[in-house]
């Protein structure tokens, strides 16, 4: 950063962090204290007759807060709301004066740069995205941590090379990039080169660099909809498209999840998730579409599963599970019976084995996590007849 | 950037000349080219959170808000193409989906409201997506509106007025996202606030019927009242007020955004004290028969008045104005000034001595603006000139204004002030620490009110000026400004009637056996007289006292006749505010029940 | 007249005040021309209570209980068009104010508080609809194919969206002819 400072002619810098990050916190705190103490920061730093101070700021955990120009506005001590931009940050930024803001990565790159010159760092990376990225292997992976890549390593390199492979011999189903706000990409394209415009032509991101890898128990509705949550609990408000859209996306995933999705959804879904990422004021609300696009792209038919057949594929969406005991695999031990919250579990009568009494089941999966013998069964067998409320009331008309 | 350079773009195919640094929609608005807005208000800050705005800008795949974006030379812009209206409509109708939207029970409804009038733009009959309902709260604890939070769209145009305008910063948005509301202080329930002033200025930014005043809701709409622009006359500011009215009735009072003096505020006193607040209004003339005061007609109290004006000893009698009347009734009174022995005015406490050497400060409310250092002395803006006092605030929010206060009592100022001391402070360490939050200054301004004119304000007048000249760089001469209290004041006196304080040694002075005390629309009813030593008794002793006034009041109780008087939006005419602007007075109502205008009781009473 | 097939229409009243059942009738002389083109069948205003195969339903009133919702999935299922008449149905309106509360607290409130109650209980009969837990406009339920907004709509707006649904073209709402009160 006094690197650059020195370059641009600035006196003050700011290294925002969350406040929930407590060891890189006190880190940041010693390295700045011994930076100042062997002279590279503060007064007159290595006699060059420039000035360059550095201090910390805490940020209060907000995800919008790491967008540019919120994190400006909370620095300076205010609610950190993104504000439009033009003026660009380094027209108009902290206090109004010209700012220039960096990810901490991108200010790591500075110093192999300088030391071994510009050609040697364009010769990593691919022909558009030079360089290195810090990649953050997460999920359903037998590496999981941080790993430093150059641009152009495909993403089976990554999951499959530097990350292991997926655990307890799943098969591997999806990857998220980016970030909670990322695409979810899926096998078909595990061979693309990892560079800026690759990913997005895949409707992902770079983001952050996270990559969460999901095997075939991860139900794409589900992830959809777990991210939207993120997205919306995130979104800072200020925006109608983001604070309603993202609100109104997720009760619609919701329904689907909860097997009462109907059939106009899909296309409410699109026309919002398109609005969204149009109309949006900063990145939070543009991106936030980006795993229902793409599991809309890649994986629609475990939406048609969910809305038509109410019918959870990965058995994940609860409401859509069914738990049954096979009564040849039980062995009569009874821990799923004490495992059970609502105490619907019961032994047959005369025999050691137990049963499930569907009606009062809540479909929570305790008795399936407990029992050590794998007979409790978890399917999602759908339902034959859509139960969209008219069809529901109609059914009852006949009947009566 | 050299600002006002001039650029050319095509909008909509149009070719548009505007100047640089005007946002895109500026331009188009100067060029006739309308772009739907919510979130935007004149003279705030951009926002560019609600949307509406958006327009395309070739080369750019993003769409931008036209509000806060600004135009730059040889670009084309679209601002109507389908794409756009697709996405507005559907930002319309988030909007209505998250909050509950109900126009027939809105005191909003009917064309007042800007969502709904977008609404019908777009031609909306049906909202998408599922009602989210939520239960809000619906703030009504403040004295003169409320704030429904179930129809608040979170536009802002509340919190940057209320920070940008009035300059106490009392809204905010807490929380985030789908759960983002506004919030009152540290979320306290409006009548509850420590920092509002009742201004109401956000009520008139809201575009929605979340805030509302509550004297005007569901009277009808706005758009079908009559409108009447007249001046305020609590104070010598003088803002300009749009007055709506609707079968001779009040329905609001809104500041007038074309006024030259206040562009548009108000302080507490205009928008709503002078209507909202109860005061019982003298309505016929009367004259006291067996001890009673009884109705009676005009040709009677008039007549009554003139034989007993007649009766009076030469030499004895004398008439008491208060300061409020108009230019008018003052010319009218320098005409039958001969019928009088003597006629005063009374001025507020102190205040004889500012009217003594009255000043006009031209230009006053520009030089508010321009100002980067100001000395208060002895004016209490927040309690009498609320206007003056938001200027203040902002001027050190937001242009981080020097503000020195010297003042024998509190004010809410104080917070905002640099320095602010009891008037007496003469220490020389004091006026080092003066000179030092001075140092910078090059337009001071000293604003000084009726407890300025005192031995110890000169002295501190005297200091300042040296300070100012020796310790500042560059420092230019103080621009005074004389803050007087009561609304007329500076005219009365410079067209000759002398400003009395002391009234029952004016009184005593003059052996006086005839009184006229025209007391207007002073809002207790001129029973402020009373309140002076001695001047009960004083008027209990004397043969007759007349009482011309709006409102009943202890005043009314000693007199002998008592004729009504027309209130300020009953008034023609002008008064002249404290920069010498002679500002107009359009009478909003007929005048109620038999009430005339000040100037014309006295041609009748004197003809 | 012609002796084409009259258009079959039904109306249901569902939870409104019936005021926009009311602003119909406002269409006078005109319901006499509209009596030459449609046939009304099951209507309060006709007081027939089945509804029969129509071409357009006609529906006032949010959805506030199990019957509402009956009636209303009756009504999409037996009509070719159908058209919300009024702000209730398109918002929920006047009888969506009670979402704001507990549906335990609005009945305790109805039925028990109430001043001119005494010893009230609230109803369990099966004859007695329940209440949903939220009152809500129709198109959350079923699909629309108009809308006529307006508390009531006034006749003027009825008469426009139902000529332009029998001239088989879609109602076009502008600020000239749509009011939301
Ligand atoms: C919602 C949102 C969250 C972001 N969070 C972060 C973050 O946590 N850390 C970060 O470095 N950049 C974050 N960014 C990106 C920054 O706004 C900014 O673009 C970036 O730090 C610029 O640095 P670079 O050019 O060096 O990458 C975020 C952006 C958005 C829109
Ligand atoms: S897009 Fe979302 S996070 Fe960004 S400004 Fe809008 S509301 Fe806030
Ligand atoms: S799924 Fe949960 S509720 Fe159902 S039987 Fe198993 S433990 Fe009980
Ligand atoms: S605020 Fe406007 S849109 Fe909302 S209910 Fe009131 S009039 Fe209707
Ligand atoms: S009335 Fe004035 S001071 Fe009070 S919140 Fe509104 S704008 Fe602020
Ligand atoms: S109260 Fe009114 S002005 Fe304030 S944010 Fe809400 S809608 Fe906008
Ligand atoms: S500042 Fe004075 S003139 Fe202006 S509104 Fe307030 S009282 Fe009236
Ligand atoms: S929309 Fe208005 S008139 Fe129609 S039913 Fe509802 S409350 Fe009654
Ligand atoms: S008016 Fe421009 S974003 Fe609201």
């Amino acid at each position: 950063m006094a690197i650059g400072a020195y370059a641009m002619g600035s006196n003050r810098g700011f290294i925002y962090i969350r406040a929930e990050y407590g060891l890189a916190v006190k880190r940041l705190h010693i390295a700045i204290e011994q930076a100042y103490k062997y002279g590279l920061l503060g007064k007159n730093i290595l006699e060059k007759g420039f000035d360059f101070d550095v201090e910390v700021r805490i940020g209060a955990g907000a995800f919008v807060c790491g967008e540019e120009t919120a994190l400006m506005r909370s620095v300076e001590g205010r609610r950190g709301q993104p504000q439009p931009r033009p003026p660009f940050p380094a027209q108009r930024g902290l206090w109004g004066k010209p700012t220039n803001i960096n990810n901490v990565e991108t200010w790591a790159t500075i110093r192999p740069i300088i030391l071994r010159g510009a050609p040697w760092f364009a010769s990593i990376g691919t022909e558009k995205t030079k360089g290195t990225k810090v990649f953050c292997l997460a999920g359903k992976i037998n590496n999981t941590g941080v790993a430093e890549l150059p641009f152009g390593t495909t993403l089976r390199e990554m999951i499959f090379g530097v990350g292991g492979g997926i655990p307890n011999g799943k098969k591997f189903k999806a990857v998220q990039t980016g970030g909670p706000s990322g695409g979810v990409i899926p096998e078909q394209h595990l061979d693309i080169p990892v560079e800026y415009e690759s990913l997005q032509k895949l409707g992902s991101i770079m983001g952050s660099g996270g990559m969460v890898v999901m095997d075939e128990d991860s139900c794409m509705v589900d992830v959809a909809r777990f991210f939207m949550d993120f997205c919306c609990d995130e979104s800072c408000g200020k925006c109608p498209p983001c604070r309603v859209g993202t609100r109104q996306m997720l009760s619609i995933l919701e329904r689907i999840c909860n097997g009462q999705g109907k059939p106009d959804d899909i296309q409410k879904l699109e026309d919002l998730a398109a609005m969204v990422k149009d109309s949006s004021l900063c990145g939070l609300g543009q991106t936030a579409p980006n795993p229902v696009l793409t599991t809309l792209r890649y994986f629609r038919d475990e939406y048609m599963a969910h809305i038509v057949e109410k019918r959870c594929p990965a058995r994940v969406c609860r409401e859509l599970l069914h738990f049954e005991i096979d009564q040849v695999a039980c062995k009569g031990c009874s821990i799923c019976a004490r495992a059970c919250p609502v105490q619907t579990i019961h032994k047959v009568d005369g025999q050691k084995k137990f049963y499930i009494t569907t009606e009062t089941c809540i479909h929570c999966g305790a008795c399936f996590e407990a029992c050590r013998f794998d007979a409790v069964v978890k399917t999602s067998p759908g339902r034959t007849r859509t139960e969209t409320p008219e069809d529901e009331v109609l059914a009852g008309e006949v009947k009566s | 950037m050299i600002a006002g350079k001039e650029i050319s773009l095509t909008i909509d195919g149009k070719p548009c000349k505007g100047a640089l640094g005007q946002t895109i929609l500026q331009v188009a608005g100067d060029n006739g080219i309308e772009i739907p807005t919510l979130c935007y208000l004149k003279n705030l800050s951009p926002w560019g959170g609600c949307r509406m705005c958006i327009v395309e800008v070739q080369g750019s795949p993003k769409v931008v808000p036209a509000c806060s974006t600004p135009a730059t030379d040889g670009s084309t812009v679209i601002t109507n193409s389908e794409r756009l209206q697709g996405l507005r409509r559907l930002t319309l109708e988030l909007l209505f989906s998250e909050r509950n939207h109900f126009c027939p029970i809105c005191p909003m409804n009917k064309g007042d409201c800007d969502l709904q009038q977008q609404a019908y733009g777009f031609g909306i009959d049906s909202i998408r997506y599922p009602y989210l309902y939520p239960a809000l709260l619906v703030d009504v604890s403040g004295k003169y509106f409320g704030l429904d939070h179930n129809r608040c769209i979170l536009c802002t145009r509340c919190v940057r007025t209320c920070d940008e305008i009035e300059g106490v910063h009392t809204l905010d948005i807490g929380n985030r996202g789908v759960k983002n509301q506004i919030v009152v202080d540290l979320n306290v329930m409006f009548g509850a606030s420590t920092t509002c002033t009742s201004c109401g200025a956000c009520v008139a930014a809201c575009p929605t019927g979340a805030l509302f005043d509550k004297s005007a809701a569901f009277h009808g709409p706005l758009s079908r009242c009559q409108q009447v622009r007249t001046t305020c006359t609590e104070c010598p500011v003088g803002c300009g007020l749009v007055v709506y009215t609707k079968d001779n009735r009040i329905v609001d009072v809104f500041g007038d955004a074309e006024s030259t003096v206040s562009r548009g505020h108000l302080c507490r006193r205009g928008r709503y004290e002078t209507w909202v607040e109860p005061r019982p209004r003298i309505l016929r003339p009367m004259v006291r028969r067996d001890g009673h005061l009884v109705p009676t007609s005009w040709g009677d109290a008039v007549h009554t008045v003139k034989t007993l004006i007649s009766a009076s000893n030469h030499g004895q009698n004398a008439m008491l104005v208060s300061p409020r009347v108009t230019n008018e009734t003052m010319r009218t009174l320098q005409k039958i000034g001969l019928r009088f022995d003597h006629i005063g005015m009374f001025v507020a406490d102190k205040e004889s001595a500012l009217c003594t050497s009255p000043e006009f400060s031209t230009d006053a409310m520009k030089r508010l603006d321009d100002a980067d250092g100001m000395i208060l002395l002895g004016a209490q803006p927040s309690r009498e000139q609320g206007v003056v006092a938001a200027k203040i605030r902002v001027a050190v929010r937001k242009r981080g204004v020097k503000l020195v206060i010297l003042n024998s009592r509190r004010s809410d100022l104080d917070a905002y002030a640099d320095i602010s001391a009891p008037i007496v402070t003469l220490e020389r360490k004091f006026w080092n620490r003066v000179g030092e939050v001075l140092g910078n200054v090059k337009r001071p301004v000293l604003i000084y009110g009726a407890a300025a004119m005192t031995a110890v304000g000169v002295t501190i007048l005297d200091r300042l000026t040296k300070v100012l000249t020796s310790q500042c760089n560059g420092g230019e001469m103080l621009a005074p400004i004389q803050l007087p209290t009561s609304t007329n004041s500076l005219a009365l006196a410079a067209g000759g009637v002398e400003p009395v304080e002391d009234i029952s040694t004016w009184l005593g002075v003059q052996p006086v056996n005839f009184l006229y005390v025209v007391a207007s629309d002073e809002p207790d009813g001129g029973a402020r007289l009373l309140k002076e030593p001695h001047v009960r008794a004083f008027l209990e002793q004397i043969d007759c006292v007349v009482v011309q006034a709006s409102y009943e009041s202890a005043l009314t109780d000693v007199a002998r006749v008592v004729l009504p008087s027309a209130i300020w939006c009953e008034k023609n005419g002008s008064v002249t505010n404290f920069e010498g602007r002679a500002l107009p007075l359009r009478a909003a109502l007929a005048p109620s029940g038999e009430a005339r205008e000040d100037n014309i009781v006295l041609e009748t009473v004197f003809a | 007249m012609s002796d084409k097939p009259k258009i079959k229409v039904a109306t249901a009243w569902l939870g409104g005040c019936s005021g926009c059942h009311m602003s119909f009738l406002d269409l006078d002389e005109r319901l006499i021309d509209l009596a030459g083109l449609v046939e009304f069948t099951a209507s309060p205003i006709t007081d027939v209570k089945e509804i029969p195969e129509v071409d357009v339903g006609i529906v006032e009133g949010a959805v506030c209980n199990e019957d509402n919702e009956r009636v209303l999935g009756t009504m999409r299922a037996r009509c070719k068009v159908l058209v919300a008449l009024g702000d209730c149905a398109l918002t929920g309106n006047i009888p969506a104010l009670r979402n704001r509360q507990k549906l335990a607290d609005v009945l305790e409130r109805g039925y028990v508080e109430t001043e001119s109650t005494q010893a009230g209980e609230i109803p369990n009969a099966p004859e007695v609809p329940k209440l949903l837990g939220t009152v809500r406009p129709i198109q959350e339920f079923v699909k629309v194919d108009a809308h006529i907004p307006g508390c009531p709509p006034d006749a003027d707006a009825i008469w426009y969206a139902l000529t332009e649904l029998l001239a088989g073209r879609q109602p076009k709402w502008t600020p000239v002819n749509m009011r939301y009160d």
